[in-house]
């Protein structure tokens, strides 16, 4: 056999040996937003910020950046994505005004979350009170509390079984709309459930 | 905070099981995620013991979650970072906290060999700074996103 095939194919053989780099893969969101992963090494820093953007720690340390397709990252992590659990989701409730009956809206709201839950594996849900900024903060948080107990009690009586349900109220710090203090915004004074 | 659990009840007895060998009873502890899905082979390992989990196991920080060959699993955390693992994967959750009602805490998962996928949640949302996903070359930090990391094994 020639001798330079021989080189090649050794040199090919150590080649295929060497390990894999530790790889990071940036994926596009469902709506296409993109974030940024900062990847540190102790010979420096890369960041990533765009979709199938990719980075590779080098044999040396440092890190080096390429990019993937939404083909090659199907063929190769297929599976792996599979494997994600259903993505959490959100539904707003809201109180006609100065009662404790749910607007219409809310009402098939209502419809979809219980769906939700019937069809999630191991659903947990997390119902959280807010309020809008009118009264004081302390007020507001034991207000927005009362809520969401409410909402869990009837989420109970509809007999809405997850796995475990947690109750919160954030008051005033997580407002839908932001607003000056003491600004009465109907749209604040919700109740939160997220099904994960 | 109420916390109302029902069903699962081996997860939470082999939880409990393990709380009463490694420490003296507490009341509730509350999981800092759980395994949703599972196809294959999954095991936990937690205080040295060996755990083979079903959906709706709650994770404890510490953990290590161990796929086996052609195996996956589904993690959802109480953040709602999501994770996946898969195939030949070790996962170790280092360290995690989280406060529903501020949506402040912090945490860092180690890949030590596999493949991870994730969808950050509330807390690289308000403090993208506490949250660190390594493995044994490189340190991750996550400004709001889904990517998938790869880490070669260099046993453990």
């Amino acid at each position: 056999m020639d001798a330079a095939i021989v080189v090649i194919a050794i040199g090919l053989a150590a080649l295929l040996h060497q390990p894999a780099a530790d790889k990071v893969v940036l994926l596009p969101g469902p709506d296409g937003a993109v974030g940024r992963v900062v990847i540190s090494t102790p010979q420096g820093e890369q960041e990533i910020s765009h979709a199938y953007q990719s980075a590779a720690v080098q044999q040396n340390g440092r890190v080096q950046t390429g990019s993937e397709s939404a083909d090659s990252v199907a063929a190769r992590y297929g599976a792996l994505l599979q494997a994600q659990p259903r993505r959490p989701a959100s539904y707003l409730l809201y109180f006609n005004t100065g009662s404790d009956e749910l607007t219409a809206e809310s009402q098939t709201t209502l419809v979809a979350l219980q769906q939700d839950v019937a069809t999630r594996p191991v659903p947990e849900i997390l119902v959280i009170g807010h309020t809008d900024r009118v009264g004081s903060a302390d007020a507001n948080e034991a207000l927005s509390l009362q809520r969401a107990q409410m909402i869990a009690a009837l989420l109970g009586q509809l007999g809405v079984q997850p796995k475990s349900l947690e109750v919160t109220g954030r008051g005033e710090r997580d407002l839908l709309l932001p607003t000056a203090d003491d600004v009465d915004e109907p749209r604040n004074r919700r109740v939160e459930v997220s099904v994960r | 905070m109420r916390r109302i659990t029902q069903g699962s009840r081996i997860a939470a007895y082999l939880g409990g099981l393990c709380l009463l060998l490694s420490q003296p009873l507490q009341a509730e502890t509350v999981g800092i995620g759980t395994i949703k899905t599972i196809s294959g082979e999954v095991q936990v390992t937690r205080n040295a013991i060996t755990l083979t989990p079903i959906p709706g196991f709650e994770l404890q920080e510490q953990d290590v979650v161990r796929t086996g060959a052609g195996s996956a699993v589904g993690i959802v955390m109480r953040d709602q970072t999501i994770l996946s693992a898969g195939a030949s994967s070790v996962l170790r959750l280092d360290k995690f906290s989280f406060d529903n009602k501020t949506q402040t805490g912090a945490m860092q998962t180690t890949l030590k060999k596999g493949r991870l996928s994730a969808i950050s949640g509330a807390i690289v949302k308000h403090s993208p700074e506490a949250v660190q996903f390594k493995t044994s070359t490189m340190t991750l930090g996550v400004r709001g996103t889904e990517f998938i990391i790869e880490a070669e094994d260099r046993g453990d």
